[in-house]
């Protein structure tokens, strides 16, 4: 059972064929819970009397704007709530202003990217402690933990350092995408300084010695010339 | 700052226009003392009598101490009279028409003072004519005799001590008086100084300057409503832009939400699911342009706030060939990096500028065949350079002589808004002319193409 399609989401925008279209996508993804309004006040009725667990807001509101509405559920409740623009403009108030927002999507959106969003937020909120701990991962010559930070090949237990760590983590977040040395030194020493590029090539080697069964001839962990590296995980985007 | 500029400008044109007025003066003071000197000194109202007594003095020499009936004639008519005095002091000649009040007997004492002044009160001159004095007079009032003497070493001290003072008094003058002159001046000049600054002037029409006055006013006039008209159309644009993209994306959601959900439909025929999803693509692209239209539009009004921080442009060369690889935008194309400098680096919004990379190089993905390698570079140049490149090349096609020339026309509009480039270019242009930077497109038909990007250093 998946406790994240139960949740109550209340969507808010002045557009009938909108609402009905997004209802739709919601639907389709599972969710079954879902309550609409087209105007601000009538959102604030059906958050005092449904209660929702999570708020989809348009910013351009008949009777007033989707900040404000914003402020008076933030009063009321601590619900997440993703933003639905169509204003270039306003995603700079979202992200800059830090309105308590939790997300925002820009119309005209693939459902896909509206969902993706929308259950990443439930996830976020509503999982307890032990569900958003760090993932483990299978690797074809050994299985990896993050969250114990130990790498287990041939029965044998490798501990990771705190940067092996950071990067595997960022390659894995990345997985089966090029990750330049950049971000990686970034985050792993917090420092946008090439300097630190040959410490980094002497951590990938440790890294290898760990999860790869010929070092040398990696086949997770791969280099990609002048880039960076690209961490191989079969069956994941 | 700008302000004390402005001062100091307009104080340099006052304190010259001083210096000239004061010129002026002093020569023009200069002059009427040289025409002065030149007048008492050498004045041929002196000279005549001199030369006339001195042609008298010879004629009575050499006629044995008479004058001839000529001569006398001429006296007579001129009023003139002449005596001829010898060295005892005695008058020995009289000519006929000698006034009644003069002595038949001088004195030394009398000779001398005849001989710088005037003889009761007619101006007299003298000369000597074999061992005789010869007076020769002219009527009462008719001539003035002045006498200039000087101690010789002192004079010229006194002529710079006449010139010192002179100028003395022309600056003073000029201080308490020629406030009268130049405070129109400067109010003129500190007008046109705010004009240049397109600041509004408004100047009081009154005085010698009363045109030109008038005309700066008229011109602020004139510019203020200018101003204000582009202002106007401006906003009208940017209004219409914004408007269009709005009232575009309400719709584009609706096409691209239903468009979705058939595409996934997986009750829905084959068929239909890829009609769907032609929609959906096609929507996307829309979407794309609409995005880039709204960019394009604030990055020209100034309306895009950007985020600005020193990057290398060695780590955005990266992660933008990163994106690509890993969008898969680049599949059929190999891309490669050279990364000379890597210290090179510039103040810019990482975000906007990594999508003028990638902007870049995916034209080079769609304008070429597959297989053609795109390089990014960022070279190492001069310690001494001000500025930092990063370049996007690829070895295709390349683009005509006249294409690249009107590409790399200043206008970002100019370069025609067709199919085949949509927007790209012009987002491009747009960022790097937001980061004060400038691109120039090279080019050879058949043998590639290259961007160059050049942006202020930072260090």
């Amino acid at each position: 059972m998946d406790l994240v399609k139960n949740r109550k989401i209340l969507l808010v925008d002045d557009e009938p064929l909108l609402l009905e279209m997004v209802e739709t996508i919601l639907r389709k993804d599972g969710f079954y819970r879902i309550a609409t309004s087209a105007t601000f006040t009538e959102a604030m009725e059906a958050i005092k009397c449904t209660m929702p667990d999570i708020a989809i807001l348009d910013v351009m509101l008949p009777d007033g704007d989707g900040f404000s509405l914003l402020r008076e559920i933030k009063k009321l409740s601590d619900i997440p709530v993703l933003f639905l623009t169509a204003r270039g403009e306003a995603e700079d108030k979202i992200v800059g202003l830090g309105l308590g927002a939790d997300d925002y999507v820009v119309k005209p959106f693939l459902p896909k990217e509206l969902t993706l969003r929308l259950n990443a937020i439930l996830k976020r909120t509503y999982s307890s402690i032990h569900q958003v701990s760090l993932p483990s991962f299978k690797l074809p010559n050994c299985d990896v933990d993050l969250a114990k930070a130990e790498v287990i090949k041939d029965g044998q237990v490798f501990p990771l350092t705190a940067k092996e760590h950071a990067i595997l983590s960022i390659l894995y977040d990345n997985a089966n995408k090029v990750v330049t040395t950049d971000m990686l030194c970034q985050s792993a020493w917090g420092n946008d300084s090439y300097g630190y590029n040959n410490t980094l090539m002497v951590h990938i080697r440790r890294i290898r010695e760990k999860i790869e069964a010929k070092p040398s001839t990696p086949i997770s962990l791969i280099t990609v010339k002048g880039l960076g590296y690209k961490l191989v995980i079969e069956g994941r985007r | 700052m700008k302000l004390f500029r402005t001062h100091s400008k307009s104080m340099g044109i006052t304190i010259r226009f001083t210096f000239t007025v004061i010129l002026i003066a002093f020569l023009m003071v200069m002059i009427n003392y040289i025409f002065l000197i030149f007048f008492t000194r050498y004045n041929l109202s002196q000279q005549e009598p001199t030369k006339t007594v001195k042609a008298i003095a010879r004629e009575l020499s050499h006629n044995n101490g008479r004058l001839t009936v000529l001569t006398e004639e001429i006296i007579n008519r001129n009023n003139l009279w002449v005596q001829l005095v010898n060295p005892a002091g005695d008058v020995i000649y009289n000519s006929r028409n000698k006034p009644k009040d003069i002595e038949s007997h001088y004195s030394l004492s009398s000779i001398a003072k005849l001989s710088k002044n005037y003889l009761n009160d007619y101006p007299v001159f003298v000369w000597e004519s074999n061992k005789n004095l010869v007076i020769l007079g002219y009527p009462k009032n008719s001539i003035i005799k002045y006498n200039w003497s000087f101690y010789s070493e002192s004079f010229p001290r006194i002529f710079l001590w006449i010139i010192f003072l002179n100028i003395i008094a022309a600056i003073v003058l000029f201080i308490f008086l020629g406030r009268r002159l130049t405070n129109p001046i400067k109010r003129l000049i500190d007008g046109i100084f705010s004009l240049k600054q397109e600041q509004e002037v408004f100047l009081k029409e009154k005085g010698i300057y009363k045109d030109l006055a008038d005309s700066i006013n008229k011109t602020s006039i004139a510019m203020v409503e200018k101003n204000n008209e582009i202002r106007q159309r401006d906003n009208a644009i940017k209004n219409w832009i914004a408007g269009i993209s709005h009232d575009v994306r309400t719709p584009l959601s609706m096409i691209l939400g239903y468009s979705a959900v058939i595409e996934e439909d997986s009750v829905l025929s084959e068929e239909v699911r890829s009609q769907a999803k032609i929609i959906t693509e096609n929507a996307i692209r829309l979407r794309e342009l609409v995005s880039n239209l709204n960019l394009a539009t604030s990055l020209q009004y100034d309306m895009q706030p950007l985020e600005l921080s020193i990057v290398r442009l060695g780590s955005i060369a990266r992660e933008a060939a990163a994106s690509c690889i890993n969008s898969s935008i680049v599949e059929n194309c190999k891309i490669k990096i050279m990364i000379e400098d890597e210290n090179a680096a510039a103040l810019m919004d990482k975000k906007l500028f990594e999508r003028a990379l990638l902007n870049l190089i995916m034209n080079s993905v769609k304008h070429n065949k597959a297989d053609c390698i795109i390089l990014v570079i960022v070279p190492k140049l001069n310690n001494k350079s001000e500025s930092v490149s990063i370049i996007i090349a690829d070895d295709g096609y390349g683009i005509s002589e006249e294409k690249k020339n009107h590409l790399n026309q200043k206008d970002f509009f100019k370069p025609t808004i067709n199919q085949t480039h949509g927007l790209g270019l012009i987002i491009v242009k747009s960022i790097v002319a937001a980061h004060h930077g400038e691109m120039v497109i090279k080019s050879k038909k058949g043998k590639g193409t290259a961007v160059i990007i050049r942006l202020p250093k930072a260090n």
